[in-house]
């Protein structure tokens, strides 16, 4: 399992800043979270203002 | 190491948690059933309602079909009135006619008792196993890894409560037999099958089937449980799987019972048991500040680990980060973890970890005897394994775990 960003992301960047293990990184066109380092914390989810990260 | 995400499937979660935040509440749906069983239009009205909540559990028909399984439950016993008892976990469950166990995942209709997430997989992943975690078993490898709703606890930090306390019909999931959980572990190039993200004992049906159709494939299984389940059923599963994590939530009945809405005792005589069949196993312990991580507690339980488990069970100790109920305290801090590993070495553990904490000199493995470093981890990813034929190449010293 992992946290996923989808299409409603506008690049904020508020989930980077808050990412534990820096999992997420600015890609084009949205953030992305690599899947293989992301511990589920849901950090990111709690600050996305745009409801923009899903449990996956 | 290869990124394991080529060509690997990976199904969303699909949780309707929207759908769920917008209905009505358990109670207020069974307030509303009520009515419309006075109104004498059930059968009509049940198709149009959003399916969801113990005041379902009896409607029959094909709404509910394509959710829940009628595959029977295994571990249990008839008694009088159509109630039955469950007898697959320490609660054991007096279940009457129409109405679920504890788990809200097994269910008496007119006497029988049913599995209902049997086949029913709601999250479908492929994870590095170091992910579970599972440190001495197979390392840097995949595991093809599969949940149903429900669990047996109710841990208020937990990171996969949208799916461990769901009832099964208020999430969605895919049709998944044993067998297609097999051929799609073996398709994907994965080692072994993890039943893992809620509480796999209470798919205990599916998860053993699942495992016997992976034996048959060359394919392994391990559960990641809470490890709160009565010994027969837990014995015949020994048989089955290949490795089992352990979430040791803390070391006190108080904390057990309060945080977790659990009980310690028996998760203890389980870890027992998986010593004397003689499976590989590790233990997680969650710190969080101020419940659990005290340096007596850890002591405390590292002694009872190593007098009754012995020195060679590793124990990763984890990060808590704020979710689900526990929102009002902060992360673990990295001293806490620090001092939990050094405290559990001392104690004499031979390999304490630290998890969630990526990059950190206690996330990789040291050989007990000679302290060369075997596993040097990053994360999940591995960027050496110099451990040879199951022994250190150093000293010799053996290893213990699942490394061919």
């Amino acid at each position: 399992m992992a946290h996923k960003i989808n299409s409603k992301c506008k690049k904020v960047g508020e989930c980077k800043k808050v990412c534990p293990v820096d999992a997420i990184s600015e890609g084009d066109p949205i953030f992305v979270i690599d899947p293989n380092v992301c511990i589920d914390c849901g950090a990111c989810k709690s600050v996305c203002p745009h409801d923009a990260i899903d449990a996956e | 190491m290869i990124p394991p995400e080529n060509g690997i499937i990976s199904f969303s979660v699909l949780i309707h948690r929207k759908r769920i935040a917008t209905e009505l509440s358990v109670e207020s749906r069974r307030e509303f059933l009520g009515k419309v069983v006075k109104g004498a239009c059930l059968a009509c009205m049940a198709s149009a309602l959003p399916l969801g909540g113990k005041a379902f559990s009896y409607l029959q028909g094909s709404a509910r079909a394509a959710t829940l399984s009628d595959h029977e439950a295994m571990y249990y016993a008839k008694a009088a009135n159509n109630r039955v008892d469950c007898k697959l976990c320490p609660w054991q469950c007096r279940v009457v006619d129409g109405t679920r166990g504890r788990c809200n995942v097994r269910e008496n209709r007119g006497g029988t008792y049913y599995a209902l997430t049997y086949g029913k997989a709601c999250t479908v992943h492929t994870d590095p196993i170091e992910k579970k975690p599972l440190f001495h078993y197979l390392p840097g490898t995949n595991a093809f890894s599969i949940a149903t709703a429900g669990c047996n606890f109710g841990c208020e930090f937990c990171q996969n409560w949208e799916i461990s306390q769901a009832q099964p019909e208020d999430i969605s999931n895919v049709d998944m037999p044993p067998a297609e959980v097999a051929r799609l572990a073996k398709e994907n190039g994965a080692r072994s099958i993890a039943y893992t993200y809620s509480e796999p004992l209470i798919f205990f049906e599916y998860m053993l089937d699942a495992a016997r159709a992976a034996k048959e494939r060359g394919i392994g299984s391990v559960m990641i449980s809470n490890g709160y389940v009565r010994k027969e059923p837990m014995k015949e599963l020994c048989g089955a799987l290949s490795a089992v994590k352990i979430d040791f939530k803390g070391f006190t009945d108080k904390y057990y019972e309060d945080v977790c809405h659990g009980q310690l005792r028996p998760v203890q005589d389980t870890l027992v048991l998986l010593k004397e069949a003689g499976i590989w196993f590790e233990m997680v312990v969650l710190l969080i500040p101020t419940l659990n991580d005290s340096q007596g507690e850890i002591r405390e339980m590292s002694g009872w680990v190593k007098a009754n488990l012995g020195p060679d069970v590793p124990i990763h100790f984890t990060r808590f980060y704020p979710t689900y109920k526990m929102l009002n305290l902060p992360p673990t801090p990295i001293r806490t973890l620090e001092m939990a590993r050094n405290t559990a070495m001392e104690e004499g553990i031979n390999f304490a970890y630290v998890g969630n904490l990526a990059g950190h000199e206690g996330e990789s493995t040291y050989c007990p005897s000679c302290k060369t470093m075997l596993i040097k981890r990053i994360g999940y990813y591995i960027e050496f394994n110099k451990i040879k034929d199951g022994s250190c190449p150093s000293c010799s010293c053996r290893i213990p775990g699942v490394w061919s």
